[in-house]
């Protein structure tokens, strides 16, 4: 029997949110589509959002068509973090290295969610599965892949970010069999970081539910929007850029006098001064059609976030034909826009202001971006591909060139 | 939109518009120096000079003596100083790095009431009444397609798509070209909030940190430190936990300040919208009457 492709992710779950999150949850529905045998290990928790606490019940379940066992969650430890050994990592032995990391990085991991009988049972089952883990930062990751070995595969989901730098992860990174970046920027970022050989690190790309159509003109009407609408979906904090958003629209919006609405999607809090409230909607945790109705009905969707591997709401924005204005000091997203042709890239409020102008002022050229956005996501996010470059890249086969056709493309919950 | 890209009819336009840029630029240099010279703020000034001279506590100061008894006792408290440093200067440090983030925090705040003074300062000046200036094609082309107008109009849709649509480069270029005529802007609450994360990463002062070592001889150091610092913990605890009270008190402190920052930065930029939008609706009506004689936009 066939190794059993054994996602491993934090948080999972159907109302679980999250960028690696509905990544994980989307490739194991393609996995299971193509036939690949493929199981979620996971926690009990929610998500990121919520507090490190049981959510969901212990055991097994079944999502999207695919088994998922759950365990008891480890919260993380109390302040200061004293850094923190899962029996499982102690009964195998500590890495050589452990002691040599420095201190801030191990109270790092023992800052963050983890599952001690997730690991226990990594351990134990080592020989039957092969573990993907997902996304980088976390214990079930850094300990994961040091239980599961040559067994143990990476999607980190990294950034540019200080924590990418830090010593714990440049040895996991090291120490996986490979690394399967979501995005060619992103497979340049690691090798860049980790110094690692070319074939370790494969570019198996991420995909995204090909089948929502969202409706602009029903989602305008509904909220009374008139003017220029912008689109931001997200978290809504320093990491993805969204204070400045905000303060760069806030001056956008007084020198110009347009009237504009930006429309915001997310589940976390966010406070908005009030005299920017007429320029800004924010509709928190909404349904999938009412995120993809507010796509519709933009103008031009904003990612300002440097943070990314690869930006899913950037290709749901262009799945429903609206250019995209990305941060020039992202290549991720940067690279996408090059590729695509499907927008435009600002460095700094000036170019901001000029590039939303050029769109905002101009209906046809914002069209015809947002129709190269929409091909481009079509022909490189489907879901079928990149579960069979996944395959691929686990079972170390030749990666498959794509045989299905667009129209046939998976619906992806 | 801005442009530069003005084609006055005339030479006493370009003489009108030069004179309003004085007087405006006149009355900015007048605004700032009225807030400069304002007691308040060179009140303000004395207190973040003083902030600057008193904010690193230095656990080394000089101990002297003059008579003999008075040098042994020095000499004593300087042994026992240099003996307890193990313990004394990391919390030390640890204080010095949250003042040097609360200072800094605070500097930035007074140059952001001043910025803002400034805008607030912009607007009185720009409630003066506008007289007529000079056309461009560029906000003739920006009325025309603004969205709101397209909405208005029923032009949704209207527009056809040009024959070879520009590629991504072409349109960076043009969005440069554009970008190098926008006045500048700061954005210094980005620097506040940097400041503020900072300042409330260091809020924390810690007498607990692990004592530790390698070797045998560092262990053996390391236990009686931990011996030491328990025993001391009666003295030294409670001078650190009131400590990080003032410190997380004067933390939330400045959050407050800058949360108010930035509701009073809305209002002014809500404000200069309207008083923009105005402006446009004027040229846009001026300028279905006087088909090249709209009023200057500004920025």
């Amino acid at each position: 029997m066939a190794d059993i492709i054994t996602i491993v992710v934090p948080w999972f779950g159907p109302d679980t949110a999250g960028g690696a999150e509905t990544q994980a949850r989307q490739l194991a529905a393609a996995l299971h589509a193509l036939g690949a045998p493929v199981e979620v290990w996971s926690t009990d928790g929610r998500d990121s959002f919520s507090l490190p606490v049981p959510h969901y019940r212990t055991g097994a379940d079944v999502v999207d068509g695919v088994s998922v066992q759950r365990f008891p969650i480890t919260p993380p430890r109390p302040a200061p973090h004293e850094p923190y050994v899962p029996a499982a990592v102690q009964r195998v032995g500590l890495p050589a290295d452990w002691n040599s990391f420095p201190d801030h990085e191990r109270r790092l991991l023992a800052s963050l969610v983890s599952s001690d009988a997730l690991l226990d049972a990594i351990a134990a089952e080592r020989n039957k599965r092969r573990f993907l883990f997902i996304p980088y930062p976390f214990p079930t990751t850094f300990w994961g892949t040091m239980l599961a070995g040559d067994r143990g595969y990476l999607i980190p989901c990294l950034h540019d970010e200080p924590y990418a730098r830090y010593t714990t992860y440049r040895w996991m990174f090291r120490h996986t069999r490979r690394v399967l970046a979501n995005s060619p920027a992103e497979r340049a970022l690691a090798l860049r970081l980790y110094d690692l050989p070319p074939d370790r690190v494969i570019t198996a790309g991420e995909g995204i539910d090909l089948t929502p159509r969202g409706d602009g003109d029903a989602f305008r009407r509904r909220h009374g929007l008139r003017g220029a609408v912008l689109r931001y979906a997200g978290r809504r904090d320093t990491s993805k850029n969204f204070p400045m958003l905000l303060m760069y629209l806030r001056e956008y919006w007084a020198r110009r006098g347009t009237p504009l609405t930006l429309v915001l999607t997310g589940r976390d809090p966010v406070e908005i001064p009030a005299p920017l409230r007429p320029i800004v909607l924010d509709l928190g945790d909404v349904d999938i059609q009412e995120r993809h109705d507010a796509y519709a009905a933009a103008d031009v969707f904003i990612q300002p976030s440097t943070y990314e591997s690869f930006s899913i709401v950037l290709m749901e924005s262009w799945l429903q034909g609206v250019p995209a204005l990305v941060n020039a000091h992202c290549d991720v997203t940067r690279e996408a826009v090059e590729a695509s042709g499907g927008g435009l890239s600002f460095d700094g409020f000036a170019g901001f202001a000029a590039a939303l102008d050029l769109l905002l002022e101009n209906r046809a050229l914002r069209r015809t971006l947002g129709a190269r956005g929409r091909a481009w996501v079509l022909e490189n996010c489907r879901w079928d591909d990149v579960a069979r470059r996944t395959i691929a890249a686990i079972f170390e086969h030749k990666v498959p060139i794509r045989t299905t056709p667009p129209s046939r493309t998976l619906h992806i919950p | 939109m801005t442009a530069n890209s003005h084609q006055p009819d005339s030479a006493p336009e370009i003489a009108a518009i030069l004179d309003q840029l004085r007087t405006a630029v006149r009355a900015q240099r007048m605004a700032r120096q009225r807030i400069i010279d304002d007691p308040l703020h060179r009140a303000l000034q004395r207190s973040l000079d003083d902030i600057e001279i008193t904010r690193v506590v230095s656990a080394h100061w000089p101990i002297t003596g003059r008579t003999l008894p008075q040098k042994a006792i020095a000499l004593v408290n300087k042994v026992v100083r240099r003996y307890l440093r193990w313990y004394i200067n990391p919390i030390v440090e640890q204080q010095n790095a949250f003042n040097d983030a609360a200072a800094r925090t605070l500097r930035l705040l007074a140059e952001a009431y001043l910025e803002l003074a400034d805008q607030v300062a912009d607007q009185q000046e720009a409630s003066a009444p506008m007289q007529p200036g000079a056309t461009t094609d560029a906000d003739a082309e920006n009325d025309a397609d603004d969205p709101a107008v397209e909405a208005a109009n029923g032009m949704q849709g209207a527009d056809e798509d040009p024959p070879e649509p520009p590629t991504y480069d072409e349109l960076m270029a043009q969005v440069r070209a554009r970008a190098a005529t926008e006045p500048p802007a700061r954005f210094i609450e980005l620097e506040l909030h940097n400041a503020l994360t900072q300042t409330q990463s260091c809020q924390q002062v810690s007498a607990h940190w692990k004592l530790t070592g390698h070797t045998f001889i560092e262990k053996l150091v390391a236990l009686h430190n931990r011996i030491v610092r328990q025993y001391l913990r009666w003295l030294i605890n409670p001078i650190v936990e009131q400590q990080n009270a003032a410190n997380q008190a004067l933390t939330s402190a400045l959050h407050s300040l800058i949360r108010i920052d930035a509701a009073l930065r809305a209002n002014v930029a809500a404000l200069r919208a309207s008083r923009q939008r105005i402006r446009r609706l004027r040229a846009n009506r001026y300028g279905r009457h006087h088909h090249h004689c709209r009023p200057m936009v500004r920025s």
